[in-house]
């Protein structure tokens, strides 16, 4: 009996991992296709960005139940970083880029003190954190930051490369995410969500374990700033550092579901799509749709659609990751 | 039944013919109008005064296509306006304008409203070879990133917009001056702009000060800026912390011989009473200030096709309104003169034209770069008979008042 339960547990979990697997390619696919096909590309630039900033959250929310709403501190750090290297310093974008990945890493690594404070008390000294941060921009020399008014990349900017740096990106991201699920440090990091003191009873390196999901959720969130940056080319500290990104992040995987894989990506491409839908519709009421439709979707699926399908009907939990 | 079958394909045949014709004859009739695509914040901090340049463009497309349309090398083609909302989002605005090019395939792109969207939307225009018409975006940065087909037609370089009031100072022998400003582009490029040129009319700027968006007490800068012994003060600012300023001014009896707010003589400023009385202002909308134009029609011309256009409209035209009509009126002179819309045509037409024209806001004149360098706007000082304009000399309709009365004897 209980070979046959392992058997088929192995076996969903081939299912569920060539389905999953199998979506990355057909993501990999049709993206990779839209520079060569002229689409829009600020569309699907957008789209693959909020999948990754959902995803990278979902690893520090999902998995360990922590709650950074200055989450923005490291996409603003990266902007920053990437904008500075490549319009001041004039380094290569290809250096600038994961440097903006290694800047969000290193203030995480100065803010990681903070993650033994638990629930609202971390959320909030995070969120002073991306206010302190956008206050450092503000106030830093003109000459490298550009003040107020920001910096602009001008030439620099080069969309196609930006486009392919985020589905890189984005891949990255959704195959540590799938590593995470069935990695040791995952398997820890779900502990010391459900239960954090019995987690470190049975010899599970607390700390250590949220800060290396600390570290990679900053690490994309980082590299997603930066590459934004490339791609857009103009930022200043009032839209680099903005609470809305954040806001946004949350709700687009809160809709999805946190703590699955599947969840972040799902709640995104539904909220991007329907957002895009009633923005073209509605030019005056679109803001006004998003948030009902928003407030909607949390009432009534408080877990999210990836969530709620699986607790209504358990036996999807096999084929969805 | 073979009749009856025969009659229905027939009749399908010539319903299929008249909507082939049909949909040929309207897709030619879309082939002649001139599409113009712009994004309007529709949310946020920049809706109102994005709204308003709205209004300002439309009244310029109506006004061309009751014309019968701009002259593009002999033809006469209309304007068609497609606007979408970019909800005050600088990240939304490289899709936006990318839908308006690839989705709409507009013709003609004109700007967001303010420097912190356009910088966006230029690198998006740019990157696609479409010409942009900027019409509110004052920041001297976006004219330094070597982009070849964006013109300002109205909006003066933010490096210039504190040149009016800083040139009235050194007319009238200034000696010392105190600035405020907030930290965003368009205050601090403005008072930047004033610093440099009233130095160099040997005004001595003895405070420049910014402070963070949301402050709320001005006091201790007031209070700071009157024992510098200024004669000049200075606060750069949007609308809302200007009208705050005058009235913590009055609170606090802070008396300054001439105190200079951008805002003070729009509408909605001028609602606040007494606190706005002896202000010193600028703007390019006024009753009192007409151009002698030679494209688009004149100040009071606008205002009535305002009137006109927008009856139930809570605001009247505004600067940002006559921006971006003057902008619209500048464009049809580029086509006119370019003879066509490709975007390397309309760039050598501007550059062509700069000089040459006066619209309702003033002479147009512009770098190889695109930055507008006229477009000034005239000093206005809000007097006891009401808005008056104190300088330029050419254009002046009284004498301003300094020092002004103090609180106690007003």
């Amino acid at each position: 009996m209980s070979s046959l339960t392992s058997m088929d547990e192995a076996k969903a979990s081939r299912i569920r991992h060539t389905l999953w697997f199998g979506l990355i390619g057909v993501v990999v696919l049709w993206f990779g296709s839209i520079p060569i096909l002229d689409g829009n590309q600020s569309l699907y630039f957008s789209l693959m960005l909020w999948v990754t900033m959902a995803t990278s959250f979902n690893i520090i929310a999902g998995f360990t139940g922590y709650m950074p709403f200055g989450f923005v501190a490291f996409y603003g750090m990266g902007t920053y970083t990437a904008a500075i290297l490549v319009s001041i310093v004039k380094v290569s974008p290809y250096i600038a880029i994961p440097a903006s990945g290694l800047a969000g890493v290193l203030i995480a690594l100065l803010f990681a003190p903070t993650l033994r404070l638990g629930g609202i008390y971390f959320a909030i000294v995070s969120l002073s954190l991306a206010v302190i941060l956008q206050r450092i921009m503000g106030l830093a020399p003109e000459d490298i930051t550009g003040g107020s008014g920001g910096l602009n990349l001008g030439q620099h900017t080069v969309r196609e490369q930006g486009f392919y740096a985020m589905l890189i990106v984005l891949v990255a991201a959704l195959a540590t995410v799938t590593w995470l699920t069935r990695s040791r440090l995952g398997k820890a990091l779900r502990a010391i969500r459900d239960d954090a003191q019995a987690a470190d009873a049975m010899g599970i390196n607390v700390q250590r374990s949220r800060l290396y999901a600390w570290l990679l959720s900053a690490l994309f969130a980082s590299l997603c700033g930066g590459i934004q940056a490339w791609f857009t080319g103009a930022l200043d500290p009032v839209t680099a550092f903005d609470v809305l990104i954040t806001a946004k992040t949350v709700i687009y995987a809160m809709a999805g579901g946190l703590g699955t894989v599947t969840g972040p990506v799902i709640g995104t491409v539904i909220l991007v799509w329907v957002d895009e839908l009633i923005w073209r519709q509605f030019p005056v009421l679109n803001s006004f749709l998003l948030g009902l439709i928003i407030a909607l979707l949390i009432l009534f699926m408080p877990r999210g659609i990836i969530g709620t399908l699986m607790q209504k009907y358990p036996r999807c939990r096999r084929l969805i990751m | 039944m073979k009749l009856m079958l025969n009659r229905l394909i027939g009749m399908t045949g010539a319903l299929a013919v008249v909507a082939a014709t049909l949909w040929i004859a309207h897709a030619e009739a879309r082939a002649q109008d001139i599409t113009i695509g712009m994004t309007v914040s529709s949310s946020g901090r920049f809706a109102l005064a994005a709204q308003s340049g709205e209004r300002g463009l439309k009244i310029w497309i109506d006004d061309v296509n009751r014309r019968g349309g701009v002259d593009v090398g002999g033809t006469k083609r209309k304007i068609k306006l497609v606007a979408l909302d970019d909800r005050s989002d600088k990240t939304m605005v490289p899709r936006v304008y990318e839908t308006l090019i690839k989705d709409e395939k507009v013709d003609i792109l004109f700007g967001p409203f303010g420097s912190t969207l356009t910088g966006a939307a230029a690198n998006t225009t740019e990157n696609f070879s479409k010409f942009l018409v900027i019409w509110s975006a004052s920041s001297d940065n976006i004219y330094e990133q070597g982009h070849k087909y964006v013109v300002s037609a109205t909006q003066i370089a933010a490096s210039r917009l504190g040149k009016p009031g800083a040139d009235f100072m050194g007319s009238i022998d200034v000696k010392k001056l105190a600035i405020i400003y907030l930290d965003e582009p368009f205050p601090a490029g403005t008072a930047k702009g004033v610093k440099k040129r009233a130095e160099e009319l040997g005004v001595e700027v003895v405070m420049f000060e910014k402070f963070s968006k949301g402050t709320k007490d001005f006091s201790v800068m007031i209070q700071k800026a009157l024992a510098t012994g200024a004669e000049v003060f200075y606060p750069a600012s949007y609308e809302g912390d200007q009208m705050n300023i005058a009235r913590q001014m009055r609170e606090l009896d802070a008396n300054f011989p001439i105190t200079y707010m951008f805002y003070g003589s729009q509408p909605q400023f001028l609602d606040i009473g007494e606190d706005a009385k002896y202000l010193f202002s600028q703007t390019l909308l006024h009753e009192k200030v007409n151009w002698d134009v030679n494209a688009g029609l004149n100040r009071a011309q606008m205002v009535a096709r305002y009137k006109e256009m927008f009856p139930d409209v809570a605001y009247a035209p505004d600067f940002q309104t006559a921006l971006a009509y003057g902008a619209g009126a500048v464009l049809e002179e580029i086509i006119k003169k370019a003879g066509a819309i490709e975007p390397a045509k309309l760039k050598q037409a501007a550059i062509d034209l700069s000089g040459k024209l006066t619209v309702m806001t003033g002479p147009y004149e512009i770098l190889p770069t695109g930055k507008q360098i006229q477009m000034e706007f005239v000093v206005m000082q809000n007097q006891k008979q009401g808005l008056e304009v104190v300088y330029p000399p050419s254009v002046a309709t009284a004498k301003a008042i300094y020092p002004v009365p103090t609180y106690d004897k007003r």
